[in-house]
């Protein structure tokens, strides 16, 4: 199962923001979207998700195209977590979560949830108003409740697909590397999960594949070790970067 | 690990549903109070006793059927159209402050009516119909202006909720000029029916109007009752909301046409009653739930009972004499409203 994208082009007025962008987006993998600033890693993103659709080009979803799928079939097939969120009224951080209930048994879900929340760490703020968290905090709940929002996944189903925008952005370093750890353990078990990451480090040690890109185009992609090279990361983000092969931990390591 | 989750759930579950339900029947006990006492308080006053054992005199027996019951009726179906209005707009724009007169149903209403006010009295119209004709130019007038706002806020392929609000203040506006008008062409006598009911009040209220104006409200209610699990997703902002699978525009579109035809219905009788719609709520949320459905429900019981209660006071504190109740609401509103926008603005 796959998300597959066809020479996607999306413009706003004449400007093209994302251009031509073909790829292939497997479940059971962890793929991160990096890129400078204004690449169009998050216009990517919404594309995928349907909330805008594209100029040109197809986007199918496991063999469906994206048009053909509305938007209650579309969130049983992903789940996406946005950069932030404002909440305007005092909902619980357990008020939250519960949205992302919508069929089947709901103890068993209360089951899961608590079991999500214990993991992220959450589970001590599960009364506690949203909007008093700090950033981090809300991103580790909003976290949850995208995971929440899936099934729990097997090896035996592989077809559900998870999207994060910046997901470590508030996040200190402990929880940075347990969010995505976390998402290895998904992805293990058979799910896609895409995120898009600034920190290069991050990206190098926990992808299965990296899509770079740059002024909207998508100027490599494919296994570690042949996106992240020091030719590639300079001329991208205009900045002299070296890449390292750190033997004792087995991962590249990236810096200026 | 299963056994330690099932643990866990066992220990949540008692803690909030049952707490809900314990809220709304205590409010909906306060509300049975206040129709009770609405009921056999005022000029006339009614015994409980004597009325339940059958041994009322006719004037007493007139005045409970066919003045007091449906007037309060009205009170009540008006204040939780009005509360469960206001909690679904301020649910879908996100913002606390929305009521709904955001949406021009106010506006339009007013239109509707003093066009009909001024220059219904040229129309030949059957004898029959001359009890509707008001309330029917006033809920055409809401529907219109507010399908007017859907249609120019959803003309953006997109429409965001900022878009709406502004459009929103731009057809009251332009409501505002056509009442403007209504107003100079009119003489002393119909200036001042147009001012009786732009301050609201319940005592227009006759079975004949009274149960079309039910059927409207009891729709519009259940429509709003059945997004009320979309309303809470879409606390998570529009584009979140899409990617959980709530088709956001289709939504934004029958909550602001349901309330339009709910309150529209509502204050086609009562005329304008202010702050009700934007205060219920608030306080519904701070005694029960911020969730929508035990907020909307919440909202329909606290709406209810307020609004029986001001209208005990409208007929009471100046009696024979009436108050408008719209003085009444606002007085009370109006300062709440205030203290609202202070807070917002220290956080």
């Amino acid at each position: 199962m796959s998300v597959r994208l066809e020479n996607i082009t999306y413009k706003i007025g004449a400007q093209p923001i994302v251009r031509g962008a073909s790829t292939l987006i497997k479940s059971g993998h962890l793929t991160v979207i990096i890129g400078p600033n204004g690449a169009g890693k998050s216009t990517l993103v919404k594309l995928i998700c349907g909330e805008i659709t594209p100029n040109s080009g197809a986007i199918f979803l496991n063999d469906t195209a994206l048009s053909l799928l509305d938007l209650k079939a579309q969130a049983r097939i992903r789940s996406v977590m946005t950069q932030s969120t404002s909440m305007a009224f005092d909902f619980t951080v357990r008020d939250i979560l519960e949205l992302s209930w919508s069929k089947g048994s709901f103890s068993s879900f209360q089951a899961r949830m608590c079991g999500l929340a214990e993991k992220n760490e959450v589970r001590h703020l599960l009364y506690q108003n949203f909007r008093t968290l700090s950033g981090g905090e809300q991103q580790r709940v909003l976290f949850t409740r995208a995971l929440l929002q899936i099934d729990e996944p097997s090896t035996s189903r592989d077809d559900q697909y998870l999207f994060l925008d910046e997901p470590t952005a508030h996040l200190d370093i402990k929880h940075e590397l347990h969010t995505l750890q976390l998402c290895r353990e998904y992805t293990c078990a058979g799910l896609g999960v895409v995120a898009v990451l600034h920190d290069l480090n991050l990206a190098a040690r926990f992808a299965d594949q990296i899509i770079l890109m740059k002024s909207g185009e998508i100027v490599s992609q494919g296994q570690t070790t042949d996106v992240l090279t020091a030719k590639h990361l300079t001329e991208s983000y205009e900045t002299p970067i070296d890449v390292l092969f750190d033997a004792p931990k087995n991962r590249l390591f990236i810096y200026t | 690990m299963t056994g330690i989750d099932s643990h866990i759930s066992a220990e949540i579950t008692t803690e909030k549903p049952a707490s809900h339900t314990f809220k709304l029947v205590v409010m909906a006990f306060v509300l049975a109070l206040s129709i009770g006492f609405a009921l056999i308080t005022g000029a006339v006053s009614i015994d409980i006793r004597a009325a339940i054992h059958g041994e009322l005199s006719y004037v007493q027996n007139e005045v409970l059927q066919n003045i007091r019951a449906p007037r309060v009726l009205l009170a009540v179906l008006t204040g939780a159209i009005l509360g469960i209005a206001g909690a679904s707009l301020q649910g879908l724009f996100r913002n606390p402050l929305a009521d709904p007169g955001l949406i021009g149903v106010s506006s339009g209403a007013a239109l509707g009516a003093i066009a009909m006010i001024v220059i219904g009295e040229q129309i030949n119209m059957p004898v029959a119909l001359r009890p509707y004709a008001l309330p029917i130019a006033a809920i055409f007038g809401a529907f219109v202006v507010t399908s007017l706002l859907v249609t120019l806020a959803s003309h953006k392929r997109t429409s965001s909720v900022m878009h709406i609000l502004l459009v929103g203040i731009a057809i009251n506006a332009i409501a505002g000029v056509g009442i403007g008008i209504f107003q100079y062409l009119s003489d002393d006598g119909q200036l001042r029916t147009l001012t009786f009911w732009m301050m609201g009040s319940l005592g227009r209220s006759t079975w004949t109007t009274l149960i079309p104006t039910m059927f409207l409200i009891v729709f519009s209610t259940a429509t709003l009752f059945k997004s009320s699990k979309d309303l809470d997703i879409m606390q998570l902002g529009e584009p979140q909301a899409q990617y959980m699978g709530v088709e956001v525009n289709k939504l934004k579109k029958k909550i602001i046409l349901s309330t339009a035809i709910g309150v529209g219905a509502a204050v086609s009788i009562t005329g304008l009653i202010g702050f009700v719609g934007l205060v219920v709520p608030h306080i519904t949320r701070l005694l029960i739930s911020v969730r929508h459905t035990p907020l909307l429900i919440g909202s329909g019981i606290v709406g209810g009972a307020l609004l029986a209660a001001s209208d005990l006071l409208a007929r009471v504190l100046m009696t024979p004499a009436e108050i408008p109740i719209s003085i009444i609401t606002s007085a009370v509103g109006a300062p709440f409203f205030l203290w609202l926008v202070m807070r917002i603005r220290v956080q």
